[in-house]
Order: structure tokens, then C-alpha cells, then sequence
């Protein structure tokens, strides 16, 4: 797996977007925990992509077995 | 009357406004104190005055709200102001990333946004797997 980043978009006025690229599971949310504690009144929403629940499926399947 | 706007912030730190207020050309950066906007309204933080405004742009450390009066538009560019808010994000953003040791990189798009690109390396134990087994050394 490539490197983990975060990619932080700020706009004039100080909204931003947070994403974080290359971590699968819940652990993204603890890489950009401190970042969105910054923009805690800027970042709108929260939108979990696929990799977010990559590790919950993988966990499932190695109960099923 | 008051024309006093008020809006949050984000969490800078005095440090990060500093920076911030040095990015536009003309801005003052008065550190912290009181300072009077309209009719003797008297506000507590950290003040910028930026060039063209008439009253300096407040914020309040324990709040990181941001008090400005430009009146719409007559007393001072708006959009300096949100070209402020924007390098204080971007600077709390570095002194973040620079804290925790990652690397990063800012972009300015076409479109006026700020992108930051945040290496994290594998410091939080993503990557190759490799762990140093116990009392050994890799």
C-alpha cells in the first residue's frame, strides 16, 4: 500500500475538506483526528469512502470461517 | 448601531495568526490586547489591522471567534478578510503537521482554494508490517 496522506482543501474564508488517502478501516479517522479538531467549525460534513470499511468486512469475514 | 460580524475560526493559536496576517501585504499584526472597533465597542484577542480597513479584524483566543467591521465593504475588503481566515488555516494546519513530525506541501488552486498534501510517512504503523520483535532490533 502506497504511503497514507491527507489532502486538506481550504477556501477563502477558511471552510475546508479533509481527506485521507491510503488508509483502509476506522485508523483514517485517528490520522486526521487532529486536523479536523482544527477546523472543528469549518469542516462541513463527515463522508466515509469505501477503504473506511475495508477492515469491518475483512473482520466479518475471518468470524464467518 | 453595531456593524461588528462575528464568525468562528479555527483553532490558530497566536503563532498561526501571526504567519498568517504576514502572507498579505500591509496587514499589521498587533498581537494580543484590546482594541475598539465602532462607537468604542471594546474586544479582547489578538488584532490585525488589515491595509484598507478601518478597524482591525479580533480574535478571541478562548473562542477563536472572529469579530470584523468593514461595514460592508466601506471600511474594508471583505475578501481580505476571508483571505486571512484561509492562511490561518493553512498555517495551523502546518504547525499541526509539523508537530507530528509529517511533511507537507501546499498548492494554490485556479480557483482560489489552498490544498495542502500532508505526507504522514509510516508513522502510524501502516505500511510494510515490519515491527522490531521484542528486545531485538530489526
Amino acid at each position: 500500500m502506497n504511503e497514507p496522506n491527507i489532502k486538506i482543501t481550504i477556501k477563502p474564508g477558511g471552510k475546508a475538506s479533509i481527506e485521507v488517502i491510503n488508509v483502509q478501516g476506522q485508523e483514517c479517522m485517528s490520522l486526521s483526528k487532529g486536523f479536523e479538531e482544527l477546523f472543528s467549525k469549518q469542516v462541513n460534513e463527515r463522508s466515509l469512502k469505501p477503504e473506511y470499511y475495508a477492515d469491518n468486512d475483512q473482520h466479518l469475514n475471518i468470524e464467518e470461517t | 448601531m453595531s456593524h461588528t460580524v462575528t464568525r468562528e475560526g479555527v483553532k490558530c493559536g497566536q503563532e498561526g495568526w501571526q504567519k498568517a496576517a504576514t502572507r498579505i501585504e500591509g496587514a499589521v499584526f498587533h498581537g494580543v490586547g484590546s482594541f475598539r472597533q465602532f462607537e468604542n465597542k471594546l474586544l479582547h484577542g489578538i488584532g490585525i489591522t488589515l491595509p484598507g480597513h478601518s478597524y482591525p479584524v479580533v480574535i478571541d483566543l478562548v473562542t477563536n471567534a472572529i469579530s470584523s467591521d468593514n461595514y460592508g465593504g466601506k471600511w474594508g475588503d471583505p475578501l481580505l478578510e476571508d483571505k486571512l481566515l484561509q492562511y490561518a488555516g493553512v498555517e495551523a494546519a502546518k504547525l499541526e503537521a509539523a508537530n507530528k513530525g509529517y511533511s507537507i506541501v501546499e498548492t494554490e488552486l485556479d480557483n482560489g482554494d489552498i490544498q495542502l498534501n500532508v505526507s504522514t510517512g509510516n508513522s502510524f504503523g501502516i505500511g510494510d508490517g515490519s515491527v522490531a520483535p521484542s528486545g531485538g532490533e530489526l
